[in-house]
């Protein structure tokens, strides 16, 4: 289950890397429905409103909620598996959303992870952003740039971390996460990676201003690696090639 | 770095130090009002660290709940970081958000269960009350979430029956809300947000169910199949979190998963499940107390449920733990199972080192297991060495009981007795405070009691509770040797941080500063540099120079700076320092807003006892309490029971306390840690220091050693002193046989046999040789007998050789005279008391008309002062009496005119009047030195010396002419002078913890409420019963100034009745 991806441009600055990669038409529905899919519906497709009812509450109202999948999130789908197969990277779960969100801090990262590049095991923060606009750059970079400057923050990474240490089960991602920690407390290295997914030709200047600002403001301690992920397809077709409509 | 810290912590220790100096620092200066506080540190560090240990307990969360044994290192690590955690989010601010003070507090509840410390976040959510603001304009989610933190709260605090039952109310009243904040806050979000708002309000049913599902476990015990239930309704709240992708509520959902996991892991119905009917029974007795108790301790559940503490193979456990660590329970656990094994056959002794513990154990046994439906019988004996009328009475079989609560002394008497039957029919002997079996002075006596029961009870087992003590186990061979059980709690296991440290003063003048400097101590205590601020003053009424080289002074002016929500304990180093200090503080305290009832009820009990002059009732008006040898029981009671309510800002007591007190304070203010006889030892400093910083105080135990900084000499020892390890526990035997074969070659035990000392050794071996049908059996056996001394195997082999030949040669010189064994068993003292007693008894004449208490006790008849004089001349064992301090050189004819005057019922004021005051001198004093000798000395020495006399030839008494009722009120005689009263009557109300004041007429009351009832079978519950539902007319006393109904409720407050104790019909 592979796809055709070619290096568009790179732009490397110190530790911190910038790419686009375009993906070829070839075996990309393939990926979607087999290797996309399965992730996504793998940990979403449970209804647990049924189960309300043991608990003394009652379960109409939750129930009659629709549950589909959205497409913004098969674009994360999308990124994470384009991650784990092409970057030396693991994204044990899926990330989590600032859901505007009730519990009050803006804390999440659509990506939490770890990363193995360098020989070096290190914790990976992450956001994703989809755009089909065709200005360029498209204005999802703007909020990517803030939301990456985010990361930078011990607040937010602390809870990320934690929230991994207390989810993580199999021995390999025990034994990571201890190597990443010890790396993430002695000098607060980990990575953080944006991904741009959008529908357009590669260009240059979808990233390069946002990555060269937080490649001067991140501290040294952290690796910055953007990607901007150019598909052959609108945007609007990937929830429907990875449903099975080809 | 200590081999209990998380790798994470090595490339920032010395941040994580400076952070935990910061928690420890704040702490510190929370106890301490009259400084004004400087938040020393920035928090930021603070933060840091509490991150770095979440990181950390984050990494090793497997290690929660796992049980391989090859992990056990990485367990005490996580425990050890998860408790660490806690103890510095105990510093830390709360944010004022409301749901991040909610998660933030729920957080540290998860690490103070995983670390062991429950009951420390109980305490400290009791000190905080932190009020999250979440109104019905807050969203259902936030409603629902405020409304599981409530439920939770109240079931971590745990306070009462109804807490419990109202935590559960919260979430049955939030179902009832559902309907229509639902359906509003799913309106409120947008529609593509819909499936996600609506998982997290799933996932938060599931966690309110959780609580639920604790909360009636907690109360009742079901359903049984708690664990199953929990794990499914956390899965499904996890799996919908996950849905809703809420990353804070997957933390707080898995936070609680463990925590509420914890709580029905601790649950005290744990064990109701896997013992017996008895142990439920009393499960859910205790959960429906006025105290209740939900949850096990941690040394509690080490013990029983993972340490075996009812495993019926062991005979002798050890069980080595803190102070603090909640041993009762465990003993209590240990008398259900004797009892569910042997019903009403097995009896139990529940031996404890003071007659005020005998009084405090037999109430809480009382309170927790004499009532419906357990109905177990708890009796006591006093603490005299003799065996009153009422006593043989209940040992002859006449009244029945379960457990009987007594001391080393009297258990040793009535085991060897010859005609009491308790030795065959002994299950189990608790022995609380083990650890005197190291005691230079009572070391010996409880070495000889547990080789007794070992050799003459063949069924019983021992359960030996002890603190301090490195070499239990090999306690434990010594009882045990085939099935040895030691259980050893952690010792870094602490109910609450504790510091130790030196207090000083500097200054000029009228300016005082006084300081408090952290030390290194041998045990687990915070330690900081340098030196902290306590405070300083301008108003003290000595000088800066009488607070830094007078130790009372100086713990004086302490003891006024600490914050008045604390309650502080004061040693001072005599009876007299202690009133200084008393009258100090007093003077420099300003009055107490408002004095409780209770504190005015025990000043009118001592005004009447007193007089209204004594100073305790003044100090009491600025609740400063007074507790040391030189006043009477009751009040020192008083004193304890004050204490324990919190009422008394400050007791000034005397190094004795350490023996037997059971409350616990704020902060320790040491002038001295000596003994009058020599140096505390560790074991039982550390003992006393367990006493500070107990379950339900504050943050922190502080411990102040008052020092003069200018006597380099002073503080080195003082530095050095609480740096040294408690030393393994040794047989004080041991000390004895090398100390005389330093000096001689042979051991003669005749000779020795006068000396106090080495006379329960001596005992010991005229007991196993009156059970030897002749010397050469003795002979045969004298090795194993002296085997089953703990001392004995810890000789070498030529002391050991020495000994053996030693009481091998006794007792060939005492075989001609074998009755002096029987008479020794019956009376506590040695053959060769005995034989030189019963000579000087033959010259008096005395005839069996002689011992009624009319003529014995009156000052004509001149018996008694002849009895007296005997006493001091010929018995050893009970020459102290003649240590009393009274107004001209001490006689045999003062202690007898002392004890003619006590027994017939004249007040402490009128003795130590007549006795005590010289004149011009302090009738404090003189209250003191006669307090100091009727309790300290006369009601222990005298009663026992004449219960000795009484059972001797030529004592005048022919016991086989006498019917059992008239054996026993001569019996009584003795028990007379150790209540203070005249008729047997008062006897059974004193008995009951009547004070002396009006026992003598409601003992009269009672005789003529039971007219036709042999009064000594009447159970002690019929007694109490009656007293208290007696008329508050017959508890005026004829003289003083206290009120029947005030009197009766002292009484209620001295026998513990105050509370709701329902006891069972006989």
């Amino acid at each position: 289950m592979e796809i055709e991806l070619s290096e568009s441009y790179v732009i490397v600055y110190g530790t911190h890397h910038c790419s686009g990669i375009s993906v070829h038409i070839n075996g990309l529905a393939e990926y979607m429905h087999d290797r996309v899919r399965k992730r996504h519906y793998g940990l979403y497709f449970i209804n647990e409103f049924p189960n309300i009812r043991s608990t003394g509450f009652k379960a109409d109202q939750i129930g009659a909620i629709r549950l589909n999948p959205e497409p913004w999130s098969v674009g994360e789908t999308f990124s994470e598996c384009l991650l784990e197969d092409y970057k030396d990277a693991r994204i044990p779960y899926p990330g989590w959303l600032d859901l505007k969100n009730q519990y009050a801090s803006s804390t999440g990262a659509d990506l939490v992870g770890f990363d193995y590049s360098n020989d070096s095991v290190l914790f990976l923060f992450g956001e994703v952003k989809t755009s089909a606009q065709t200005r360029r750059p498209p204005s999802v970079v703007h909020d990517l740039k803030r939301q990456l400057h985010t990361l930078e923050s011990l607040e937010t990474t602390q809870q990320l971390v934690q929230w991994l240490g207390l989810k993580i089960k199999t021995q390999k991602d025990r034994r990571d996460f201890s190597r990443a920690l010890m790396s993430y407390t002695a000098g607060y290295m980990f990575k953080i990676v944006g991904v741009l997914i959008r529908d357009t030709a590669p260009d240059e200047g979808d990233l390069m201003r946002t990555f060269t600002y937080l490649a001067d403001v991140l501290r040294p301690t952290m690796r910055l690696d953007m990607l901007a992920v150019y598909l052959p397809v609108a945007l609007d077709q990937i929830p429907k090639m990875m449903d099975g409509e080809r | 770095m200590s081999p209990d810290k998380h790798p994470v912590f090595e490339s920032v220790k010395d941040d994580i130090q400076r952070a935990h100096d910061e928690a420890n620092r704040l702490k510190i200066n929370r106890m301490f009002h009259s400084y004004d506080l400087q938040i020393l540190g920035d928090t930021n560090a603070l933060k840091r660290a509490i991150q770095l240990h979440e990181l950390a307990i984050a990494e090793y969360w497997q290690f929660a709940f796992d049980s391989d044994p090859a992990n056990s290192h990485k367990r005490k690590i996580f425990r050890h970081t998860c408790s660490e955690c806690f103890g510095l989010m105990e510093a830390y601010s709360l944010p004022k958000d409301p749901v991040q003070m909610i998660i933030q507090i729920l957080k540290m509840l998860t690490y103070a269960y995983l670390g062991e410390r429950w009951e420390g976040v109980r305490r400290h959510l009791k000190e905080h009350d932190a009020a999250p603001e979440i109104t019905t304009e807050s969203g259902w989610d936030h409603i629902l979430l405020a409304g599981i933190y409530e439920a939770t709260i109240l079931l971590a605090q745990k306070d009462s029956f109804h807490d419990m039952t109202r935590s559960r109310e919260i979430i049955t009243n939030l179902r009832g809300r559902q309907e229509s904040l639902e359906k509003a806050y799913l309106d409120s979000v947008p529609a593509a947000s819909r499936p996600r708002a609506a998982y997290q309000l799933a996932s938060l049913y599931h966690l309110a169910k959780s609580v639920d599902l604790v909360g009636e476990y907690m109360l009742q015990g079901t359903p049984s199949d708690i664990d199953a239930r929990l794990d499914y309704h956390f899965k499904k709240a996890l799996s919908c979190s996950e849905h809703a992708r809420v990353i804070e509520l997957e933390i707080l959902i898995r936070m609680l998963y463990a925590t509420f996991k914890k709580m029905t892991y601790n649950s005290i119905w744990v064990v109701a499940s896997r013992i017996n009917s008895k142990v439920s029974e009393f499960v859910e007795s205790v959960t429906r107390s006025d105290k209740p108790v939900f949850e096990f301790l941690y040394p509690q559940r080490l013990a029983i449920l993972e340490n075996g503490l009812l495993d019926p193979a062991s005979r002798a456990i050890v069980v080595n733990l803190p102070t603090s660590g909640g041993k009762t329970l465990m003993a209590e656990f240990k008398i259900l199972q004797a009892i569910n094994t042997f019903g009403d056959n097995g009896k139990i002794a529940y031996v404890v080192p003071t007659r005020a513990l005998v009084n405090q154990i037999t109430a809480r046994l009382r309170q927790d297991l004499a009532v419906e439906p357990l109905n177990i019988r708890i009796e006591k004996t006093s603490g005299a060495v003799e065996i009153d009328g009422f006593e043989d009475s209940l040992l002859s079989g006449r009244k029945s009981f379960h457990v009987l609560v007594t001391t080393p002394e009297k258990l040793n008497l009535l085991i060897r007795h010859p005609e009491k039957n308790i030795s065959k029919s002994l299950v189990l002997a608790i022995v609380d405070e083990a650890h005197n079996l190291g005691s230079n002075t009572r070391g010996l006596g409880l070495e000889m009691l547990l080789s007794t029961i070992k050799r003459d009870c063949p069924k019983a087992h021992l359960l030996l509770l002890t603190p301090f003590v490195p070499n239990s186990r090999t306690i434990a061979e010594w009882l045990d040797p085939q099935s040895p059980k030691s259980i050893s709690i952690d010792l870094d296991w602490k109910p609450n941080d504790r510091v130790v440290g030196l207090c000083y003063a500097k200054g000029r003048g009228r300016d005082i500063k006084t300081l408090f400097k952290p030390l290194i101590t041998s045990e687990r205590t915070i330690v900081l540099d340098g030196e902290i601020p306590i405070g300083e003053t301008r108003n003290f009424s000595k000088t800066a120079g009488d607070v830094t080289h007078t130790k009372y002074a100086l713990t004086s002016l302490l003891a006024t700076q600490f914050d008045t929500s604390h309650n502080i304990l004061v040693i001072a180093r005599t009876v007299n320092s202690a009133w200084k200090t008393a009258a100090l503080i007093n003077e420099n305290l300003p009055a107490a807003d408002t004095i409780d009832e209770r504190i005015r009820l025990v000043q009118k009990f001592i005004k009447s006892e007193l007089g209204g002059d004594f100073p305790l009732v003044r100090y009491l008006d600025k609740r400063i309490g007074v507790h040391h040898g030189g006043l009477p029981d009751e009040i020192k009671n008083l004193m304890e029971w004050l204490m324990e309510r919190g009422l008394l800002r400050v007791l000034v007591a005397t190094t004795t306390i350490a023996q037997g007190v059971n409350f616990p304070v704020s902060a320790i203010l040491m002038s001295s840690y000596s003994y009058p006889y020599g140096v505390m030892p560790h074991r039982d400093f550390w003992n006393l220091l367990g006493r500070a910083g107990r379950i339900d105080q504050p943050a922190l135990g502080v411990i102040g050693l008052a020092v003069d900084m200018a006597d380099g000499d002073m503080v080195r020892k003082t530095v050095n002193y609480v740096k040294e390890a408690t030393k393994d526990l040794v047989s004080v035997l041991v000390q004895m046989v090398s100390g005389v074969l330093d000096a001689a070659s042979t051991l003669d035990l005749s000779v020795l046999a006068r000396t106090p000392e080495w006379s329960g050794f001596v005992q010991y071996v005229s007991h196993m040789a009156r059970q030897c049908k002749d010397l050469d059996h003795f002979i045969t056996e004298s090795e194993l007998v002296l085997r089953q001394t703990y001392g004995y195997n810890q000789l070498d082999q030529e002391k050991q050789i020495n000994l053996l030949n030693a009481v091998r040669d006794y007792a060939e010189k005492l075989d001609k005279k074998r009755y002096l064994y029987t008479l020794s068993d019956m009376t506590g003292f040695t053959p060769q008391t005995i034989q030189d007693t019963m000579a000087a008894v033959r010259g008096m004449d005395i005839k069996q008309d002689d011992w009624n208490a009319e003529s014995l006790f009156s000052s004509v008849s001149g018996k008694l002062s002849g009895l007296v004089g005997i006493m001091l001349t010929q018995i050893p064992e009970i020459k102290d009496l003649y240590h009393i301090n009274s107004k001209s050189s001490t006689t045999h004819e003062t202690i007898s005119g002392i004890i003619s005057d006590w027994v017939s019922g004249h007040g402490i004021d009128k003795i130590a009047k007549t006795y005590f005051q010289r004149d011009g001198t302090d009738y404090t004093d003189a209250v003191t030195a006669c307090v100091s000798a009727i309790y300290g000395k006369i009601t222990n020495y005298a009663t026992w010396g004449l219960a000795g006399i009484q059972k001797m030839p030529g004592s005048g008494l022919e016991f086989d002419t006498l019917s059992d009722e008239q054996k026993r009120h001569i019996a009584n005689l003795p028990a007379m002078i150790y209540h203070g009263v005249d008729t047997d009557e008062a006897i059974l109300m004193r008995m009951q913890g009547v004070p002396r004041g009006v026992s003598q007429q409601l003992g009269d009351a009672y005789r003529k409420h039971v007219p036709h009832q042999d009064i000594y079978t009447v159970g002690a519950y019929d007694v109490m019963d009656w007293l208290d539902k007696s008329s508050d007319d017959l508890w005026r006393p004829e003289s003083g100034t206290i009120s029947g109904a005030d009197y009766k409720q002292i009484w209620r407050h001295l026998s513990g009745r105050s509370g709701t104790l329902k006891l069972p019909q006989n």
